[in-house]
This record gives C-alpha cells, sequence and structure tokens, in this order.
C-alpha cells in the first residue's frame, strides 16, 4: 500500500452525505469503503473520526439510522440520508464546486506563466 | 445553527442515556469488525491476521467507542461533574475552613437579600397598579411648605384645561365611626372623585365603580367597602351591595367591593370610599379651601416634566383668573412612587449600601481563606500539572470548588434572608405599615432571587480568579523543582495579596462602623431633640364625636369640658385639657394671616393654626414666655385671643414685645382679628426631624376644632389609659376615641423615630458583623503568613531572638496593615459621609468622635485577632518550628 492520506479536517461529513446520496442507505463499514474507493484508495479513513462524525451528523438531523440485515445477514446499523441531508448536501457540494473552480483557475494562472 | 443547537440537545439529553445506548454501539462496531475481517480474508488473510489489520484500521476498538462515546454527550458536563464531586471531597475534607467560608458568605449574602427585598418592595414596585410608571402625584403649592393641597374648584379646572393626563383624580382623608349593631367602630376612609379607581386601574370585585353623577351636589351618599370589611363584618354575603351603612351618623348606600389587599400606597389600611360632593357651604363648594390630593394617569408619551410644566402653566392661569383665591397658589407633578418612597429611601439606599458593603467583608474574607488555602496546595497543584492536567482544566477546578462554595453559602443565605426579612417585619410597627403599604409585599421573590444570583455570580468569578491568578505557571513549575510549600517568592506574593485583601476589609468595616455610630448618635440627637415641653407621664387620646351628635360649637365645647372635668378626677391625673392637635404629629393645618398696619405684599404669612383650651398648655408643660395662657374667660362672646410660640414672635415681632399686638387673616375681616395675649416656647408640633414653624394657639372656646386630650399624671400611666373609655363612655355613649397612648410612646413611634431607630439598629448590627467578620479574617491571614514562616521564626530563635521580638515582629506586621486599613477607611468614610447626610440628624457626616471611636474599637478588635496568632508564634518552640520540613 502506497502512502495515503488522511481525510482533509472538514470535508468527511461531505463525503459520508454524498456517498449516502449516491448508494442509499448504508451500515459505518459500507460508508468508509466506498469513500476509500471512490478516492482511489488514496485516502485512508479513520474509523475513530468516522463514527463520530455519523453520531454528529445525526445528532444534527442530516442523516437518520435504523438497525436492518445486511447481505449476508448480520444485524447492522444503515445510515440514510434525512430531506435536510439531502439539502445540506446540495449547499455544501455546491460552495465546494465554486471553491474548487476558482483554486483551479489560480492554479492554471500559475501554469500559463 | 438549528441543526448545531439541535445536536447540543441530543448531546445533553446523552448524558442521561448514553451509558443504555452502549450495547447497540458496542453491536455495531462489531458488525463492521466483522465485514472488515471476512475483506481480509478474501485477499488472502489468514483469519488472525485479516482481524489484526482490520483492528488496527479501527484504530482500536476501546478509542473508537470512546471518541463516539465523547460524540454522545457533552464531556465538559461529564468533567465538571467529576469536578464537582473532586470540589465536594476537598470541602469535607477541611470541614472548618468549609464552614468559616459558607457560613461567612451567608452572613454577608442573607444581609444583602434581606435588605434588597425591602428595596425591591420600596422602590421597584411600590404601587400594585396598573402601569404605575405612568402615575402621578399632582397638587397645588405654596411658598412656606410647597407642596399642599388642591381644592375642588381648582381640581375642575385642571381637569378641564391639562393637556397631559388620561385622567385626573383627587382624594381626600376622612374617618367614619360605623354603627355596627350597638357599637361604633372606627373606620379609616377616603373621599374620592368618581374618577378615582379608574385612574389606578382598579376594579371592584363586586357592585359597580363611582359614576361622575356621585360627585353631584346633592348625589346621593355611597358607598364602596373594603374586602376586609366585607369579608369579616358582612362574611362575603353578596347581598351586601345595595345595603345601608350608618357611617356617622349618616346613611350609606353600599354600591361596591374593592379588591382584596387593595390600598392606596400614600394612606394605608382603607375601609372605605365615599364620594365628594361639593356642598355649599363645605370646604370642596369654596375655591380657596384646599384640602384634596390629586393622583393622575399620565397619557402615554408625556413625560412628568412635560405634566409639572403643564400643571404649572394652569395654576399660573388661574392665579391671575382668581386673584382672591389662587394669589401665590403653584402646581406640582410628580412620579406617585416619588411622593411613597421619599422619605424612606435615603434610609434604605444607606441600609443597602452597608449590606453590600457587609457582602464584601464577607467575600473578601473567603478569597483569602481560598488564597491561604491555595498557597497550601502548591503541592497538590503542582502534582495534579506534571499529570498533564492543562492550565484550563485547572481553572476550571478552581471555578468548580468556588461555584460548591458559593451556592452552599447562597442558599444558606436566602434561607438566612427570609428568616430576617420576617423578623424585620415584627419590628416595623402597624402604625408605619399602615403608611407604607409596601411593606406588605416584602418578600423574597423573583427580583430578591435575581439580585441573589448576582451576587452569586460575581462572587464565583471572584473566588476562581484569585487563586487561579495566583498560581503562575511559572510559580507552579518553581515549586515542582523546590519540592516543597513552603516559603520563598510565593509566599512573598501571597503576603502581598493577602495584605491587600485585609487592608481592604478592614477600611471597609471602619465605614461600616463609623456609619452605623453616625446613624446611632442621630437616633439619641433626634430622641434628646429639645421638645420644649415635658412629654412624661402625659397620657393622649383623641375623642372623635359621631357626626351629628353635637350639632353646635357651643354643645361640642360643653362635651369637650365635661370629659375633661370627668378624666381630672381619675386618681393620679394632676392636669388635663383639649386643644385641637397634639405636639409632635404634623407641621400644618395652617392659617394665612396678616398684621394691620404692614405694607401687605400680597404673599400669603403661612403659620400653624392651632386652639388650646385654659388648661392645655399647662398641662403639656410649655414654658411661658411672656404674657398669658388662655384663660377660661377666652369664650366665644369675648374678643379672639392667641398665644404664640417663639419662633413666631422673633419672626414677626423680632426686638418688639407682640403682646397686644393683633392679626387677622388675609383681607383682616374685623371678626377674623386676634390679639396676642402671650408667648410660649417653641412647642414642637411637627415630627422630631420637622424645623418650627410659627405657631399660634386660639382659644379652645372660640375656635372649635376636634378634640384632643392631654393628661399629665403623677404616675400609674397605664392604669389611668385602662378607665378611658368608661370614662369617656359615661359622657356619651357615642364618643369615640383614637391614639389612646402615652407622648413618649407617640414619640418613640413616630415615624421619624422609627425610621431612625430602624436605620440605627440595622446599620449597627451590619457593623457587628463586620468587626466579627474583619477579625476573623485578620486572624486567619495572620496565622496563616505566620504558619508559612515557620522554620524562619525557628532559625531566629534558634540563632538567640527572644520571644518578645517575635511577638513584636507579629504585631508591627499586623498592626501595619490594620493602620493602613484603617487610614483608607477613614479616607472612605469621609466619601461616605455624603451618603448618610441626607439620614443624619443633628450631627455631621464626619463627626470626629464617630470616626475617632470607629478607628480605636478596630484597631482594638484587629490587636486582639493578631495576637492570638503572635503568642503562638512567639511560645512555639524552636526545635519543633525547625523540624517543620
Amino acid at each position: 500500500m502506497s502512502e495515503r492520506a488522511d481525510v482533509w479536517q472538514g470535508t468527511l461529513s461531505l463525503m459520508v452525505l454524498k456517498t449516502l446520496q449516491s448508494m442509499g442507505a448504508q451500515h459505518g463499514y459500507g460508508i468508509a469503503r466506498r469513500i476509500e474507493q471512490t478516492s482511489g484508495d488514496i485516502l485512508a479513513l479513520n474509523y475513530g473520526t468516522l463514527y463520530p462524525a455519523l453520531v454528529k451528523l445525526e445528532q444534527e438531523g442530516y442523516v437518520a439510522s435504523e438497525w436492518g440485515n445486511s447481505d449476508n445477514n448480520r444485524r447492522a446499523k444503515f445510515y440514510s440520508l434525512t430531506r435536510a441531508g439531502h439539502r445540506r448536501l446540495a449547499a455544501e457540494a455546491k460552495s465546494w464546486q465554486q471553491t474548487s473552480e476558482i483554486m483551479a483557475r489560480f492554479l492554471a494562472l500559475e501554469a500559463a506563466k | 445553527m438549528i441543526a448545531a443547537l439541535r445536536a447540543f440537545f441530543i448531546r445533553l439529553r446523552g448524558l442521561w442515556i448514553a451509558p443504555s445506548s452502549e450495547p447497540g454501539m458496542r453491536e455495531e462496531l462489531a458488525h463492521d469488525l466483522a465485514l472488515m475481517t471476512e475483506d481480509g480474508e478474501l485477499r488472502g488473510l489468514s483469519h488472525e491476521e485479516a482481524r489484526r489489520q482490520a483492528l488496527l484500521q479501527l484504530g482500536g476498538l476501546e478509542q473508537t467507542m470512546q471518541s463516539v462515546r465523547d460524540r454522545r454527550t457533552l464531556p465538559s458536563v461529564e468533567e465538571l461533574l467529576q469536578d464537582l464531586r473532586f470540589a465536594f471531597r476537598q470541602l469535607r475534607h477541611r470541614p472548618a475552613f468549609t464552614l468559616t467560608a459558607i457560613f461567612t458568605l451567608a452572613l454577608g449574602f442573607g444581609a444583602s437579600i434581606a435588605i434588597f427585598a425591602f428595596v425591591d418592595a420600596a422602590m421597584i414596585k411600590p404601587l400594585p397598579y396598573r402601569e404605575p410608571q405612568r402615575l402621578a402625584w399632582v397638587t397645588e403649592t405654596v411658598e412656606i411648605m410647597g407642596p399642599a393641597n388642591l381644592s375642588w374648584q381648582d381640581y375642575q379646572d385642571w381637569q378641564r384645561q391639562n393637556r397631559s393626563f388620561e385622567s385626573l383624580a383627587v382624594w381626600r382623608y376622612g374617618g367614619f365611626q360605623m354603627r355596627i349593631g350597638e357599637g361604633l367602630v372606627f373606620t379609616p376612609a377616603m373621599r374620592v372623585s368618581a374618577n378615582f379607581l379608574s385612574t389606578l386601574g382598579v376594579h371592584p370585585v363586586a357592585g359597580r365603580d363611582f359614576a361622575a353623577t356621585d360627585n353631584l351636589v346633592g348625589a346621593a351618599k355611597v358607598v364602596m367597602i373594603s374586602y376586609e370589611l366585607w369579608r369579616d363584618i358582612f362574611h362575603m354575603d353578596p347581598d351586601v351591595v345595595n345595603r345601608t351603612l350608618d357611617f356617622s351618623g349618616d346613611k350609606y348606600t353600599v354600591i361596591g367591593v374593592l379588591p382584596e389587599k387593595f390600598q392606596f400606597a400614600p394612606r394605608g389600611r382603607l375601609q372605605a370610599l365615599t364620594a365628594i360632593t361639593p356642598e355649599q357651604g363645605y370646604c370642596e363648594g369654596r375655591r380657596s379651601c384646599h384640602s384634596l390630593n390629586g393622583v393622575a394617569r399620565l397619557k402615554s408619551g408625556v413625560t412628568f416634566q412635560q405634566a409639572d410644566a403643564d400643571v404649572k402653566a394652569i395654576a399660573h392661569n388661574l392665579e391671575s383668573q382668581y386673584p382672591d383665591s389662587n394669589r401665590g397658589q403653584g402646581g406640582i407633578a410628580m412620579p406617585l412612587t416619588e411622593q411613597i418612597v421619599r422619605k424612606i429611601r435615603p434610609v434604605f439606599y444607606v441600609l443597602l449600601s452597608a449590606a453590600l458593603l457587609l457582602c464584601f467583608i464577607a467575600c473578601i474574607n473567603v478569597a483569602s481563606l481560598l488564597l491561604a488555602r491555595s498557597e497550601g496546595r502548591r503541592r497538590e497543584f503542582a502534582l495534579r500539572t506534571a499529570l498533564g492536567a492543562t492550565r484550563r482544566r485547572m481553572f476550571r477546578q478552581f471555578a468548580t470548588e468556588s461555584i460548591t462554595l458559593v451556592l452552599t453559602g447562597t442558599i444558606t443565605g436566602i434561607a438566612l434572608a427570609l428568616l430576617s426579612v420576617r423578623s424585620i417585619m415584627l419590628l416595623v410597627p402597624q402604625s408605619m405599615r399602615d403608611q407604607m403599604p409596601f411593606f406588605d409585599s416584602v418578600s423574597i421573590n423573583r427580583d430578591t432571587l435575581f439580585f441573589a444570583a448576582s451576587i452569586a455570580i460575581g462572587a464565583i468569578i471572584l473566588f476562581t480568579l484569585i487563586p487561579g491568578l495566583r498560581i503562575s505557571w511559572n510559580a507552579l513549575q518553581r515549586a515542582i523543582a523546590e519540592g516543597s510549600a513552603g516559603a520563598g517568592s510565593g509566599s512573598l506574593s501571597w503576603n502581598r495579596v493577602g495584605s491587600l485583601l485585609v487592608i481592604a476589609e478592614v477600611a471597609v468595616a471602619v465605614v461600616l462602623l463609623a456609619g452605623a455610630g453616625l446613624l446611632s448618635r442621630s437616633l439619641a440627637n433626634l430622641l434628646r431633640t429639645d421638645l420644649n415641653f415635658n412629654p412624661d407621664h402625659l397620657v393622649t387620646v383623641n375623642v372623635v364625636p359621631p357626626g351629628k351628635k353635637f350639632p353646635t360649637d357651643a354643645a361640642q365645647i360643653a362635651m369637650e369640658r365635661r370629659v375633661v372635668e370627668r378624666l381630672s378626677t381619675l386618681p393620679g391625673v394632676t392636669a388635663a385639657g383639649f386643644g385641637s392637635l397634639l405636639p409632635v404629629t404634623f407641621n400644618g393645618n395652617t392659617d394665612w394671616i396678616r398684621f394691620p398696619d404692614r405694607p401687605y405684599d400680597g404673599k400669603h404669612i403661612e403659620i400653624n393654626g392651632r386652639s388650646a383650651s385654659s388648661t392645655y398648655l399647662q398641662a403639656l408643660g410649655v414654658p411661658l414666655l411672656k404674657g398669658r395662657f388662655i384663660s377660661e374667660q377666652d369664650t366665644a362672646d369675648k374678643p379672639l385671643v392667641a398665644v404664640v410660640n417663639r419662633h413666631f414672635a422673633e419672626s414677626y415681632f423680632p426686638g418688639q414685645n407682640p403682646i397686644g399686638k393683633t392679626f387677622g387673616d388675609t383681607s383682616l375681616t374685623p371678626k377674623s382679628m386676634k390679639t396676642i395675649v402671650g408667648v410660649i416656647d417653641d412647642l414642637h408640633e411637627g415630627s422630631l426631624d420637622d424645623p418650627i414653624w410659627p405657631a399660634a394657639y386660639y382659644s379652645a372656646y372660640q375656635s372649635v376644632d376636634q378634640a384632643a386630650i392631654v393628661l399629665r399624671v403623677a404616675s400609674g400611666e397605664s392604669s389611668i389609659i385602662a378607665s378611658l373609655p368608661g370614662v369617656i363612655r359615661s359622657v356619651d355613649p357615642d364618643l369615640g376615641m383614637s391614639d389612646v397612648m402615652t407622648m413618649n410612646d407617640r414619640i418613640n413611634s413616630s415615624q421619624s423615630a422609627t425610621l431612625h431607630r430602624g436605620a440605627a439598629w440595622l446599620a449597627g448590627a451590619f457593623a457587628i458583623t463586620a468587626l466579627l467578620l474583619c477579625a476573623v479574617g485578620l486572624y486567619g491571614v495572620i496565622s496563616y503568613s505566620i504558619s508559612l514562616r515557620t522554620r524562619e521564626i525557628g532559625v531566629r530563635m534558634a540563632l538567640g531572638a527572644r520571644r518578645e521580638s517575635i511577638y513584636g515582629m507579629v504585631l508591627r506586621e499586623a498592626g501595619r496593615l490594620s493602620l493602613a486599613g484603617i487610614l483608607s477607611g477613614l479616607l472612605l468614610s469621609v466619601l461616605a459621609a455624603s451618603l448618610l447626610k441626607s439620614v443624619l440628624f443633628g450631627v455631621s457626616g464626619w463627626d470626629p468622635l464617630t470616626l475617632g471611636i470607629s478607628c480605636v474599637v478596630l484597631g482594638v478588635s484587629t490587636f486582639l485577632a493578631s495576637a492570638l496568632p503572635a503568642r503562638r508564634a512567639a511560645t512555639a518552640n524552636p526545635m519543633e518550628a525547625l523540624r517543620t520540613e
């Protein structure tokens, strides 16, 4: 395994929300795997960070959780987006896009020099 | 924002329910761990290796659990509970320290909370009416006494012409003898204009309010009765409305019942309200007869200044319109609250300041205790810091400890306050409570608790900062390096802070002591006021004839003569007489006079007008300076005579003999002319702290008024008082009585005496407490500072220092502190004197005797407080002192 980067501060909750949006209800491990896969295994998820983040999102009302059976028939806790979560995701995604576009423009400027 | 708030409350709830969610959390992690392990096995790892890697990735099961747990609840609150438990343990382990601190705080807080309860009732919400901040006291003014009374005619004009009032009502005091069955009961009452209750915003609980027609000439006599009367006499009978009551011989129809606890602050304990009917020939029929007080509700947005200017302008117009009756009549409008609390406010402010100072001393005491203790705990703090406690964490520990202390102190203080409010209320005489009905609403209420909370928060901040600031980071590091809790730079700075606290404490105690001393001297002066008559062995009674029993002056005079004759035959009575107003009652009941052959400058000369029977002034024992007293021969068919007081003679006849001079009413009508036949000394007519006014005493046989009887007795006042009702009723069974008491009781229970006495007692109590706290505080500081220097003292003694020199060293240190404190206290006292000035009587704010005594008392007590620890230090065994290391 190559050098892997920790998740940047403040982006984890956005990633979790986006993951839940694209995959539907998912348990903690599934979310973590998906984030790692999506990042091309560049991001390393610390579970000691992920679980508190999930609890926080739930406390804030952006995700809901319920117990259900996983694919291999184990009892697992599934997280899903709430309506507030959808709105929040939309808002945050938009602001991130703006941020990255601005950054991209600056980096392009640097390259043309 | 909302999301964050939501999260906060869930976490707060998590404090209780988090433990129950533990198994679920464990299960979730176990499930994920299993999935990870399976993934590893799919990648070809052995089960053990896959599980190991999965655990690694989780960052350890327990750590993950902990981080989730932290997120679920509020870790700070959990730590707080932990700190709290620790604080309680700490406090329990030092019961002497804890009890002293809590008791000290409770004393200081209790005193200020109790006094605040009074201030709150009196100053903050004394008026139980709708929107009391819009209620004004409105009346006319005259030159000699400022605010005087309104006349009904002027009131009518004011009501029509003003632009400031939503409504303007008037009232005057009046009492009735109410006949219940065979007996007569004195019933305090007020006569009011019909809009009186609606101006206050009060509605009757039964029946109707007055209507404008009730104020018309010749209107039927109607009355509203108090709730108490309704309850106690009529047993809440709803049919009381429309019943007829016999009031002083007149029939009144009940139209309504006042609400429970209704009081009109300037005049308490009302039992009935009747409507003013301005009949011709009576006072309200004349513009020049001033008998009413106004109360108004300001239009919203109108200030008291505007209202005041408004009534002054109207009064000015009326003056030019009616030059005869309205000359010199101004107007005034001010907040009703102001009128009620004006006299008592400065006393309360002084007491509240005293209580706050006491509170301050208590806090300083506890702060120095905490400081001393924190010095002793340097090692513990150093150790905890070394073990990784952050500075913030340490601060929080101090905060928790002080919160625990202060909360316990405050709760005990509130309990103490409740107790003292009860006992103070027992000391307030009924007459004063009647005058100031807000006394009834003194309680520990929301405002009081808010006040308690604010001082508690102040104390918590103080107590957290003091040890926190003291234990500087570097000092902590050094303490570890030195490995000692002993002397060094730390105790030097401790000495500095501790010394400052002691100086502040002594200074404040000087202020309190001096204040209490001044108030006591002022009370003594007040009670020693030269009354110019002899108040000892004097019994007084007001005889109240029922309404129409004695229709003519002659009949009333005959009745009064008969009563006094019978009373003077009682054994022990040496002299008896009757007049219109007893001395030490009030300045007022005035006459406007004018002297013949003198240019009339258009101003009224206003004097206290009184009447006296032939024996009245002699029975009082007033010295006769010139001429003669009123005699039996000064009857209605003889020329009118007057005896004047010294002040009258000196003001209007300086350097002349006033005997034989005359004066009359402002138009010098021949039948008003009176000849001065005598001059007496300045009989104190007003309250003890009121100035002496010019006064004239007319013959009670020529000028009929109410009958106030004085009896000079040789001894046995109480048996005379007991036999009064029988004797008076033997003259006429319908005669009522009021104010049966000895003159000394009257003086001692007068409002001014009560106010001064109350202030002096309370301030004295504060001062004694302050003195005690101060001594305890100094004792604590000195003995602590000695305990820090035990080693040094041991070395000195081992090197041959004599016990006396150790003694001297400690005492010199304590002496320096208390001297600095006393000097700053003197300075503060002089500053505080300006606050005291308005409540002092006959003594200046910087009375050297009082200040001197206060300093000596404090000096002695601080000496005693430091002598004990000094003695202990000097008698210590040097070997043991050295061994304390």
